[in-house]
């Protein structure tokens, strides 16, 4: 069997899944050499990529692109949409978050929290500890109890934007 | 135990406090003896004793304690009695902020017999502050039974 | 196809790494809800019963302040009493946080036992302490005190306080013409007599290591400061000087005696150095100077005077005597009482005729009453500074009662026989 080349190709734009996708950004056709359409045409079952439509339901189980390789006309996001999501989150922290007696208003932990588009939390990590490892904990702890937000349905790219990634600030008026 | 169950021992517990140390802790025990005290002081040997009472956080006598004052500073003058005075509060406020409150009703009413002329070297003052009511109750009935200094000669 | 994947993965990685600013989200409060703990009713391998059941206990212990909540056995899905028993998902069933989870042996030396125990977070799922606790047979009480005080401590990031005691005293009764200075467990426990007197007693104060107490007594007919050895119940009176001798108040470390003497005219603040046996004067003026607390840092005395014309909170360096007011709200402010940290005072304070216990932040002289019971007096300060408990009246008897420093726990001691007066919590004890 004949090795594939590895040709420089434009990755197509995909969309999350539960959102109806609004437009295609790029429609950019990807161009096969002969060889490998040939193969490709051999497996009866394979769609053959240059059809952009059929073959966006075929990356479903690819991430989402990362916002800097969309057109520059896509929307900036409002700060009241960002504040609405922000919110839902810090609602869902708090009421999980129950503080240690050990904790003053000095105190300050900041923690980067890792998302998958459901709302599962995947990764967290102490970027900046309070120095009591008991406050720390507490933090830590809140998060593993929320486990997964829920009601975070949102546009992939106001997710990948500002939600995939965050920073969860624990600072308690106290 | 031999050599090697020791060591296998060991090792294991070096396996298990990998994930985190095991702690020895100790739970100690604190013992208590009582003490006792004989009572050695008692109120023996008093004469007479008088009462003169206080208004609230007040240490100055009024007309009628001064009047009690001068007829007790004769009796005991004739008579060469000794006074011990207390001075008593009621029972609001602080504890030892009374016990210092009281004692400036014993010395007030120990300056007066001494300006009515009592010898000092005969008067001695104590303060119980609040620690012996002449009256239980939070009222202000119980509370101006309270408020007093007694004179007691022997 | 893969090499397509390959790529796009790529991207997302390197765009992942990339310093875009991210967004940062405050959580300034949390949850009111007490934690969720369970404890497992500890695996007994001994050969006789228990005679009380350290979960209990621990129970009982944490439930103390309204931090904690504590799952009864009868809600339990399981009773492990290894970590291999431990399923998460059973406690995350039973909305449970955190689980503690031990068994009990004899130890190898007599009269003794070692429980080992684990403590789960149950979110995170993972041991967060684990240990070999051993104490006396005799003191399963204590053992148990002692275990409260490990899971508190690894929760709430401060000490606790259930191996504690307080002492206090109470009046003559029918049942007792004396005057007793008592010294119980925390949890009102294990209450014996330290000195009994017909006479009064007051102002008991605990030495720094909870080893000796100094008080006063009216024994021999007037006030003098003793100090008593708690386990072996020696006493000794402290240089008598004529007037008032009381409010001992001992230093950080323990070498010195902070108190009241009237025999200059009226009542000052003094020291008595324990070792040379001699007093010192601190304050000089000529009204009423009483009630010395020793800062933590030994540095100064909280003490109360009504140099202004009533009674208020002052402050005074020990070495330069300099001193400073620091209550300038109300007419009565009296019997400070400084936090662990330094930063806050605990006190008397009257407001429309009715005396609460206060606290203030030393700096900012802004009062707030803790208490809504009313002929309240003598604050004591628990050790990790988390709760107050003082006298009061019920019903025209003295009762102790207590409330913790954010004041939404409040609670009444048990009767502790009679009527009680003057609490003084004993130091964290080893």
């Amino acid at each position: 069997m004949k090795s594939l080349s590895l040709y420089k190709i434009d990755p197509i734009p995909a969309y999350i899944v539960y959102e109806k996708p609004k437009k295609i950004i790029k429609n950019k056709r990807i161009s096969i050499p002969e060889e490998i359409k040939a193969e490709l045409q051999e497996k009866q079952e394979k769609i053959l990529i240059s059809e952009p439509s059929i073959a966006l339901e075929e990356i479903t189980s690819i991430s989402p692109i990362p916002e800097k390789n969309f057109n520059r006309d896509v929307v900036n996001f409002s700060q009241s949409e960002i504040s609405k999501y922000s919110s839902i989150i810090k609602q869902q922290v708090m009421s999980q978050w129950k503080k240690p007696s050990v904790t003053n208003s000095d105190l300050i932990t900041e923690i980067r929290i890792t998302l998958v588009p459901t709302g599962e939390i995947i990764n967290t990590k102490i970027i900046k500890g309070s120095g009591i490892k008991s406050f720390d904990d507490s933090a830590l702890t809140a998060i593993a109890r929320v486990g997964s937000f829920e009601d975070l349905q949102m546009p992939s790219n106001l997710f990948e934007k500002h939600f995939r990634q965050f920073i969860l600030v624990f600072n308690p008026n106290k | 135990m031999t050599l090697t169950r020791k060591s296998l021992l060991i090792s294991l517990s070096f396996l298990i406090t990998a994930c985190g140390s095991i702690s020895n802790e100790r739970a100690s025990d604190a013992s208590a003896v009582s003490a006792s005290a004989s009572g050695a002081y008692s109120d023996q040997g008093i004469t007479s004793s008088n009462v003169l009472y206080f208004a609230y956080d007040k240490s100055d006598v009024n007309s009628e304690g001064r009047a009690k004052i001068r007829n007790l500073a004769k009796i005991i003058n004739k008579e060469g009695l000794n006074v011990r005075i207390e001075g008593h509060c009621d029972e609001r406020g602080t504890r030892e902020y009374n016990l210092a409150l009281g004692e400036s009703r014993a010395k007030t009413v120990a300056e007066l017999l001494v300006i009515n002329g009592v010898s000092s070297s005969k008067i001695s003052t104590v303060s119980y502050g609040e620690e012996k009511p002449a009256a239980s109750g939070s009222n202000e009935n119980s509370w101006s039974q309270n408020r007093r200094a007694l004179i007691k000669t022997f | 196809m893969n090499a397509l994947k390959g790529l796009i993965l790529i991207l997302l990685f390197v765009s992942s790494q990339s310093s875009l600013s991210q967004l940062r989200i405050e959580i300034t409060g949390g949850a009111e809800d007490p934690i969720n703990i369970a404890v497992v009713p500890i695996d007994w391998k001994l050969e006789f019963p228990q005679e009380e059941y350290l979960h209990e206990i621990i129970k009982k212990d944490l439930e103390s302040f309204g931090e904690f909540k504590v799952l009864p056995p009868e809600g339990m899905l399981s009773f492990p009493s290894t970590e291999e028993e431990v399923f998460y998902r059973d406690w995350r069933l039973l909305n449970v946080d955190y689980l503690v989870v031990g068994n009990a042996n004899k130890s190898e030396i007599e009269g003794e036992l070692k429980i080992s125990y684990f403590i789960f977070d149950i979110a995170r799922e993972r041991v967060i302490h684990k240990a070999i606790l051993s104490g006396s047979i005799k003191s399963i009480r204590r053992v148990a005190h002692n275990m409260s005080d490990k899971i508190y401590k690894k929760v709430q990031g401060i000490p606790g306080i259930f191996s504690t005691r307080l002492a206090y005293i109470d009046k003559p009764s029918l049942d007792d013409k004396n005057y007793n200075l008592r010294i119980s467990d925390i949890d009102g426990f294990n209450g014996i007599s330290l000195f009994s007197s017909p006479q009064p007693i007051m102002s008991p104060n605990w030495s720094p290591l909870g080893d000796r107490m100094a008080y006063v007594s009216f024994e021999e007919g007037t006030s003098r400061i003793f100090i008593q050895t708690i386990s072996t119940g020696t006493r000794s009176g402290i240089k008598l000087e004529k007037g008032i001798n009381s409010s001992p108040n001992w230093s950080p470390k323990g070498d010195k005696l902070a108190a009241v003497l009237s025999k200059e005219g009226n009542p000052d603040i003094f020291l008595y150095d324990l070792k040379r046996e001699s007093w010192s004067q601190i304050t000089e003026h000529f009204g009423i100077d009483t009630e010395p607390d020793w800062s933590p840092n030994g540095k100064s005395l909280l003490f109360t005077s009504n140099r202004s014309g009533s009674p208020q909170i002052y402050q005074v360096n020990v070495r330069s005597k300099r001193v400073k007011r620091l209550t300038f709200e109300g007419t009565y402010n009296a019997r400070a009482r400084y936090s662990p940290d330094g930063k806050n005072i605990v006190f008397v304070h009257r407001r429309d005729g009715v005396f609460h216990i206060a606290t203030q932040k030393i700096k900012s002289g802004k009062v707030r009453i803790l208490t809504d019971t009313s002929l309240d007096e003598s604050p004591t300060i628990s050790p990790n500074g988390n709760v107050v408990i003082y006298a009061t009246k019920r019903k025209d008897e003295d009762i102790l009662a207590g409330i913790t420093i954010d004041g939404k726990t409040k609670f009444i001691l048990p009767s502790l026989r009679g009527e009680v007066r003057e609490p003084a919590w004993s130091p964290i004890l080893d």
